[in-house]
């Protein structure tokens, strides 16, 4: 059996792995993973709680987050792939142009 | 709600003729007559509906909160024979507009006209002290166009300029009373503050009194504001003529008179009184002095107010009141008059018209009443309104009073004697259409047998009258004051007596009036100057904190760079920098 502190220190390596990426990565796909493993990390940290304190919160903000994260990548690959279309890239770098 | 349908109907006229400036076919003079002429049917209805004593009308402006903002209007025989006044001198001089200004851009002229009615009725049926000054302003403004009606003669624009900026002063002065009475008592309505004068502290009431007394003289032109208004004749005559019957300068009389309570138990009515004599006694000087048939009238004008601020001083606000309804009858009057004789001969200058045979016209008759009215001669109306006044009067008041009595007639029948010689008459020009002689004719005959209104009215303004031997010493220095003048004035020849008169008139008018007028200058200069001291160092305080904030903003710009990684990396840092606090001090 995992302790819930073990969890929370997965978890926490976890989130920074996904910080890591988000900040160093340009490419669009990876920092979607990235984004991802974040949301994941926190999903893993609700779900351990809820067990841990024997309460339904956690397990049901996990869902609602899990409905959240699928929203946001099915909008940001599809702008990525309009981008890709008008552009021929998906990297960061070059998004730059769009500020106001 | 009727009062409202009163002062908005010339408004509505003055929007529809500004609307239609550009339209050429359209007669505009005759929608600036229906628009006075449904205003005084509405006001003399109104009369017949009132029913007494002193009635507010409130309505809800705006609510911020649970503050409840108010305006009211007043319906008292008070305000109701003043609009009865200035709708019915509107609309006769309005009338005559139609015969003086033919050749003039005319939708302008009524438009500003309309508007000018509709700001003075406004300024009579005001109950709240906003409302009151919103249309004390619109006064200020309209007549400010209209002296300025001939822009592009620089005098013009200049006297139009003179008369804002006096009367400037005068508004300050009666916003700053205005803000002090909201101050302290959380209204505005005028009928609830002058009946819970007890509640202000006797400094206060003192300040708010001589605030609201430098607002009345300044629009009234007394002393020491007088010189806007002889300026003022820069207008068309029949501007003069409304502007100082019924409109302008009777606004700030008006405000006196409704204010007299307030004046009274503040002990302001010495002041005034002082104030009323220097300026009645300069008014009669000067129109002994000069030639111009306007500026004549416009110093009569000074002295006639000085009257009514007299009565003000004297605690005899009913017998101001009826002499501002007579005054405003036969000046308008004499200014119609000399509207027609600058139509028929195009000068002013009162030698050149005693040279034209005046006295067989037809103007002569109407004339001779004024004139007669003005100098207070039984039966005409301004017999009545100097008994309305004199009762009032103290010992010295009195005294002072028939001199002014002497003086009046004399200026008065110097003009008459001047203007209107026997001779023989240009037989063709003094022709006279229904717009001329209408207004004139119902003037001159209301100038006659108006005065028995005061039996009428005494009651209901509050104002009362004696006859006594007072009255009689009155009436023998105003006959004294008509054989003098008909002594000095009725020939041709200026004799030894005129010449010593006219110098001594030239010695007053030029009378360190101009060292009081740089003085006053030098110092709104100075405070001015030491404002914009003031302003430069506030400027430069701004000028480097703008300077800072920029080179601040240089540096900082940087994470706003577009990436964003970079936005997400210091949204991170925050976070981490609040989380660290959090920890820490928690």
């Amino acid at each position: 059996m995992i302790s819930y502190q073990n969890l929370t220190i997965v978890t926490s390596i976890l989130f920074a792995v996904a910080v890591y990426g988000i900040l160093s990565r340009r490419n669009g796909v990876t920092f979607i993973i990235s984004a991802e493993i974040a949301l994941n990390a926190a999903i893993l940290n609700f779900v351990g709680g809820s067990d841990e304190f024997s309460s339904l919160g956690g397990a049901s903000y996990a869902l609602m987050i899990l409905v959240i994260a699928v929203i946001e990548t099915v909008v940001i690959i599809s702008m990525l792939i309009t981008y890709y279309k008008r552009t021929g890239s998906i990297s960061f770098s070059s998004l730059k142009d769009l500020k106001g | 709600m009727l009062q409202l349908i009163l002062i908005l109907i010339p408004m509505l006229a003055s929007l529809v003729l500004v609307a239609l400036i550009d339209d050429k076919t359209i007669r505009s003079g005759y929608i600036a007559v229906a628009g006075a002429l449904a205003s005084l049917i509405f006001s003399l209805y109104y009369f017949s509906v009132l029913g007494g004593g002193t009635a507010v009308a409130v309505y809800s402006w705006f609510y911020i909160g649970s503050f409840n903002f108010q305006v009211s209007t007043l319906s008292s025989y008070v305000s109701v024979f003043a609009t009865i006044i200035v709708s019915f001198i509107s609309l006769m001089v309005i009338i005559f507009s139609l015969f003086y200004m033919k050749k003039e851009p005319q939708k302008r002229y009524y438009a500003e006209m309309s508007l000018f009615v509709f700001s003075m009725l406004g300024l009579v049926i005001s109950d709240s002290l906003l409302l009151l000054y919103v249309f004390w302003e619109l006064v200020g403004i309209s007549s400010f166009l209209l002296i300025g009606f001939y822009y592009e003669r620089e005098k013009a624009a200049a006297a139009a300029n003179k008369a804002l900026i006096m009367t400037r002063i005068g508004d300050m002065a009666l916003f700053a009373a205005i803000v002090i009475l909201f101050v302290n008592y959380g209204t505005l309505s005028l009928t609830f503050i002058l009946s819970n004068l007890q509640l202000l502290s006797s400094g206060m009431l003192l300040l708010v009194a001589s605030l609201v007394t430098i607002a009345a003289i300044s629009k009234s032109a007394q002393f020491p504001f007088y010189p806007w208004l002889p300026d003022a004749m820069e207008g068309p005559t029949t501007v003069s003529a409304l502007l100082h019957s019924a409109t302008m300068v009777a606004a700030g009389a008006y405000i006196l008179i409704l204010l007299s309570p307030l004046l009274s138990s503040a002990g302001m009515g010495t002041v005034i009184s002082v104030i009323a004599i220097i300026t009645a006694f300069i008014g009669a000087f000067l129109a002994l002095h000069v030639v111009d048939m306007k500026r004549i009238l416009a110093y009569s004008t000074i002295e006639s107010l000085s009257f009514m601020f007299l009565a003000i001083g004297s605690l005899n606000a009913g017998g101001a009141l009826y002499y501002l309804i007579t005054h405003a009858i036969f000046k308008s009057l004499l200014f119609l008059i000399t509207g027609a004789l600058m139509v028929f001969f195009g000068t002013q200058d009162i030698r050149k018209l005693g040279t034209k045979g005046l006295q067989n016209s037809w103007l002569f008759l109407p004339f001779l009443a004024g004139i007669l009215s003005l100098a207070g001669f039984p039966p005409f109306m301004g017999f009545f309104a100097h008994l309305t006044l004199s009762h009032a009067f103290g010992v010295y008041g009195q005294a002072l009073f028939v001199v002014l009595s002497f003086l009046t007639s004399l200026f008065a029948f110097r003009l008459l004697f001047t203007v209107f010689r026997s001779g023989a008459l240009p037989s063709k020009k003094m022709y006279y259409t229904l717009s001329s002689a209408l207004p004139i004719f119902l003037l001159a005959a209301i100038t006659l047998f108006g005065g028995i209104s005061l039996f009428y009215m005494y009651g209901l303004i509050n104002a009362s009258y004696s006859l006594d031997v007072s009255t009689l010493i009155d009436l023998i220095a105003s006959f004294v004051g008509v054989l003098s003048a008909f002594w000095l004035f009725g020939s041709v020849n200026r004799n030894y007596w005129v010449s010593r008169l006219s110098s001594f008139a030239d010695s007053l008018s030029s009378f360190s009036y101009n060292v009081i007028l740089q003085l006053i200058g030098a110092s709104v200069v100075y405070l001015g100057r030491s404002f914009a001291d003031f302003d430069d160092a506030l400027t430069s305080f701004y000028e480097s904190v703008a300077k800072y904030s920029l080179i601040l903003s240089f540096k900082s710009r940087r994470i706003e760079d577009g990436d964003v990684q970079t936005y997400i990396s210091v949204m991170l840092i925050g976070l981490i920098i609040v989380l660290a606090v959090a920890v820490v001090f928690l």
